[in-house]
């Protein structure tokens, strides 16, 4: 289970490995505080997605099942942000529309669909937090370089010195860019030394689930489902792996 | 197969029911905060326009309120009045909701933005406004940003009017220059552009009284600002014949400043359009059909020439407009039966102007202007000319039908 939740971390981080949630990543992380915001929200929306969508995995026909995730997902989405409205509504405001647009971070429609729709409730919503830490983790990264060093401050608070020499671009668009950039290397730089793994479909973390490995990308667990068996064969895996 | 069907409706419809419930539930407990909130954070910003209240009491103007203004507070303890506004341009479904603070001195004290989400940034523009009175002299329109401080400018204009009907302010006093910008949109509508902005570009003219002359861009009249006695007149013409004057407190003297008009007349000389416009109408009407411009005495819209057509079929009457949709004036052409009935309708170019902005636009022009054909002044509806995505070219083609039943109402009144 620890496993479980470590790899969303580093190993199989959804926007530093996996590229996901991109948007929101890149507008939000201009201040630390938003990061978070973000990264609380979406972990929650993941959070409660993920255990309705495993909870539920048997019932859901397979023809039915992704507008079936999208309506839970956006019913949790509607739910963090009246939250939020009510009780934040400075973060709110700050986040925007990007609030909104949890609805179509692939983060969340990717775990409904790569793992809740296979495995049983507590490894989903293990696999949630992972992802939802990881997730924040990379947007806090992210958030402190450009805070840091394109404004001078950090969560709001002025760094002497540093706020005499910002470097403004990295608040802006090519400056998200870039710090995206030289992140996604690092962590490709350390995990590829660690795993040796290579580019392609099959030294993607995720290949195991989605069947890569069996030279189609086609998810063998979807025609086991969709046969009516109600598990695929990830539920062994997955579950073998704990 | 049949079964399998009916399950994924059963539990699509169930979860959709499920979450609908669940929202409900997390509404009603949140709604009232929400609003709560809401209502503390517009009382707050009252206090950023004027900060030395000592607390503030929500007054009711009598008569009509504009839309715009959504609240009106006094300060209790004199210093003024605070009024929240509330404005929409074209480029923005969310409206723009500011406070403005307003001094007993008549001149604003502060302006604090509570949402604003155009999608051009305004700047430090809200703050320019501070210390202006009711006259607004000192302000302009944004550049780059026509639209949303036209509505803003619109909207602060209001709240002086409520205050100023309320008797909480007295008015300004407007420069000469700022009364005659007013009358350029009062005297010559039709030269307006979506966003309200008179488009009139300066003429010269070689005669004694004229002081200014200007011709409008989409060849609807002419605006003249004329000097008889000492005393300085604005006088429009518009090309379809129409004439008025004003002075300078608004007064429509067009009947005692007889030789003035009669000076701009002539001065007016738009035989050059009315050809330009003959050409675009006889394009609209079969071979051989007959063109003989006429004129009405007051109108002064988006309609620039009238024609009465023989040998046109249906067709009685051609009325040629220039409103302006987004960008530059487009040119219509109107056929009108004996009755007053649309029975033609032809653009001259492309309805749908900005090929950049509506790239992927596809409008059925044929089936669009269908719709159009039969509509007369009194069953005009605002439907009929809506065209989705491109709202200010449907305002256009809506404020010229209207323009054309008006003329056309005036012609059968005046012969």
């Amino acid at each position: 289970m620890w496993k479980n939740f470590l790899k969303g971390i580093i190993r199989e981080n959804p926007v530093l490995v996996l590229l996901l949630g991109t948007c929101p990543t890149l507008a939000v992380t201009t201040s630390v505080a938003n990061a978070f915001g973000m990264g609380a929200a979406a972990t929650a929306v993941l959070l409660g997605s993920n255990i309705v969508i495993s909870a539920l995995r048997r019932m859901i026909p397979d023809k039915v099942r992704i507008p079936s995730y999208i309506v839970i997902i956006a019913g949790f989405v509607t739910v963090v942000e009246m939250v939020m409205h009510a009780f934040v509504p400075d973060l709110y405001e700050a986040l925007g529309v990007f609030l909104s647009l949890i609805v179509v971070n692939c983060i969340i429609l990717g775990r409904a669909e790569v793992y809740a729709s296979k495995n049983r409730v507590l490894d989903s919503a293990v696999d949630a937090l992972g992802m939802g830490v990881g997730f924040t983790l990379a947007l806090f990264a992210m958030a402190s370089i450009r805070e840091i060093f394109g404004s001078g401050s950090w969560m709001g608070f002025e760094i002497p010195i540093l706020s005499d020499f910002t470097i403004p671009i990295l608040v802006n668009s090519p400056g998200g860019f870039f710090v995206f950039g030289i992140l996604i290397a690092i962590v490709n730089a350390v995990t590829k030394r660690k795993t040796g793994r290579d580019f392609g479909c099959a030294g993607c973390p995720s290949a195991a689930v989605c069947g890569a490995n069996d030279g189609s990308l086609q998810n063998a667990a979807h025609k086991d489902h969709a046969a009516g068996s109600g598990k695929g064969p990830d539920d062994t895996a997955e579950e073998g792996g704990k | 197969m049949k079964r399998e069907a009916t399950k994924s409706i059963v539990v699509l419809t169930g979860i959709c029911l499920i979450v609908a419930v669940l929202l409900a539930a997390v509404n009603h407990v949140t709604a009232p905060i929400i609003e709560a909130s809401a209502a503390s954070g517009a009382q707050a910003s009252l206090y950023v326009v004027l900060p030395n209240a000592a607390g503030f009491e929500e007054e009711t103007p009598e008569g009509e309120v504009p839309q715009t203004v959504t609240g009106v507070f006094r300060d209790t303890g004199g210093s003024g009045y605070a009024v929240t506004l509330s404005a929409t341009s074209s480029y923005s479904a969310t409206p723009m909701t500011f406070t403005l603070g307003v001094g007993t001195d008549g001149k604003i004290t502060g302006v604090e933005m509570t949402n604003y989400a155009e999608s051009k940034d305004f700047g430090d523009y809200p703050s320019t406004y501070v210390g202006q009175d009711s006259a607004l002299g000192g302000v302009d329109v944004y550049a780059g940003v026509t639209y949303s401080s036209q509505a803003f400018r619109g909207a602060v204009e209001d709240a002086f009017a409520v205050l100023v009907e309320m008797g909480g302010v007295a008015q300004g006093n407007k420069t000469d220059e700022q009364i005659i910008d007013e009358l350029k949109i009062q005297l010559l509508p039709g030269a307006r552009n979506r966003a309200g902005a008179p488009k009139l570009k300066e003429i010269t003219v070689s005669d004694p009284s004229v002081q200014q002359a200007f011709a409008a861009e989409n060849d609807v009249g002419y605006f003249y600002v004329m000097e008889a006695d000492g005393e300085t007149f604005a006088v429009a013409v518009s090309t379809t014949g129409g004439a008025v004057c004003m002075d300078l407190t608004g007064t429509d003297v067009t009947a005692q400043q007889e030789a003035l008009v009669q000076r701009a007349l002539e001065l007016s000389d738009a035989s050059a359009i009315h050809e330009k416009n003959q050409t675009a109408a006889s394009r609209a009407l079969p071979d051989g059909a007959q063109l003989t411009p006429i004129s009405v005495s007051d109108q002064f819209g988006t309609v620039a020439s009238i024609f009465t057509v023989s040998g046109g079929g249906d067709a009685a009457y051609a009325m040629v407009c220039s409103p302006y949709g987004y960008r530059s004036p487009m040119k219509l052409v109107f056929l009108l039966d004996n009755m007053g009935a649309i029975s033609g309708l032809r653009v001259s170019g492309e309805l749908i102007q900005d090929s950049d902005y509506y790239s992927n636009y596809t409008l059925d022009e044929s089936a669009y202007i269908a719709g159009i054909i039969g509509l007369t002044g009194e069953t005009a509806d605002e439907d009929a000319t809506l065209i989705s995505g491109a709202t200010m070219t449907a305002d256009g083609v809506w404020t010229a039908m209207q323009d054309v039943f008006a003329a056309f109402k005036s012609l059968t009144t005046e012969t």
